[in-house]
């Protein structure tokens, strides 16, 4: 705040907004987290109250019931590798696509754009027939489903990334004896670092939060699903469901804040050209 | 059951009720749906663009 800026009454209205919507998007959050630390018989009791000593108990309780280790371990591997696949083969794909002025190339790619529309709700009966049919049923197995259900978007702005990289990078890569794949990977992929960027986090909050196609595959061992147990029929443990939440999120929120900067520059500049 | 919207009932029917056909014929007509609304809203972009 060091520049003197003029601060209109609007500006100054605008900001007011801006915190309180804020403060609104905030406080669930600090609602799980101040529940997480109390008792259960405090949050029915006192459910916006602060916790009023250091109660752990929530997290101890959450961690073994959940198996916490094996869970994020299995959250993590179906992340890193649904998403390094998708980033791998959207990328070759796009790329070719974009290089491609054939009327095929054309149809494929309206194909992934149509895609686009396509919600998961649509495909899921299928996907769960034919994931019994391949023995994908598994944790490794839903990996390249991940694949397949990311591609549309990936392609979609891969595609209009790969436009904005002079043809002439390659050519000069051919002229030096550089094959196919070389050049796309030692001189266009650097390139399409930005747009990299975004398509990796943003698969990576919806693998990582997803919940409908581990739950319709396999039923149980990523940390979306292990949360479910705390809320039963009859009974509903808040505070280690709150714990749970908590320790889920963590990661991945870790992982969001690191890469804060890449991700409103990325959308900025890729996702607007589509 | 007033209130379900139409993903959720196609998840009740096919995992819940197990009635992947009824869940599936509804897909189907989700998936019209989407493509009616999609491709009326694209036909008229794509008119008012023309006209500007």
């Amino acid at each position: 705040m060091k520049d003197e800026r003029r601060r209109s009454p609007a500006l100054i209205t605008l900001e007011v907004l801006m915190i309180a919507a804020a403060l609104a998007f905030i406080y669930p959050a600090l609602f799980v987290l101040n529940n997480a630390l109390k008792p259960d018989a405090d949050i029915t009791l006192q459910p916006v109250a602060p916790p009023a000593r250091l109660y752990l108990a929530n997290f101890v309780k959450a961690w073994t019931e959940m198996r916490f280790p094996l869970t994020l371990a299995n959250t993590f591997v179906v992340t890193v590798f649904g998403v390094g696949g998708i980033l791998l083969g959207s990328s070759l794909a796009a790329y070719k696509l974009a290089r491609t002025q054939t009327r095929l190339s054309w149809v494929l790619y309206s194909a992934f754009a149509f895609a686009l529309v396509i919600p998961f709700q649509i495909v899921m009966v299928p996907i769960v027939g034919l994931a019994t049919d391949l023995h994908l049923s598994s944790i490794w197995g839903i990996i390249p489903m991940y694949w397949g259900l990311g591609a549309p978007l990936a392609v979609f702005m891969y595609h209009g990334f790969v436009k904005s990289v002079p043809r002439e990078l390659e050519e000069a890569a051919a002229i030096d004896g550089a094959g196919r794949f070389y050049s796309f990977f030692r001189v266009v992929f650097p390139l399409l670092k930005p747009i990299t960027a975004t398509i990796a986090i943003l698969d990576s909050l919806w693998i990582w939060n997803d919940f409908l196609l581990p739950q319709v595959v396999v039923r149980k061992g990523t940390l979306q699903l292990e949360q479910m147990q705390f809320y039963g029929m009859f009974l509903r443990e808040y505070g280690p469901a709150a714990a749970s939440l908590i320790l889920s999120a963590a990661p991945i929120i870790v992982f969001y804040l690191a890469l804060q900067k890449y991700i409103i520059k990325g959308i900025a500049s890729g996702a607007v050209k589509g | 059951v007033g209130t379900v919207p139409l993903v959720m009932d196609i998840f009740f029917d096919a995992f819940a009720k197990r009635l992947a056909g009824l869940a599936t014929a509804k897909a189907i007509l989700l998936f019209l749906a989407i493509v009616l609304i999609t491709g009326t809203q694209l036909t008229v972009m794509k008119r008012r663009e023309v006209q500007q």
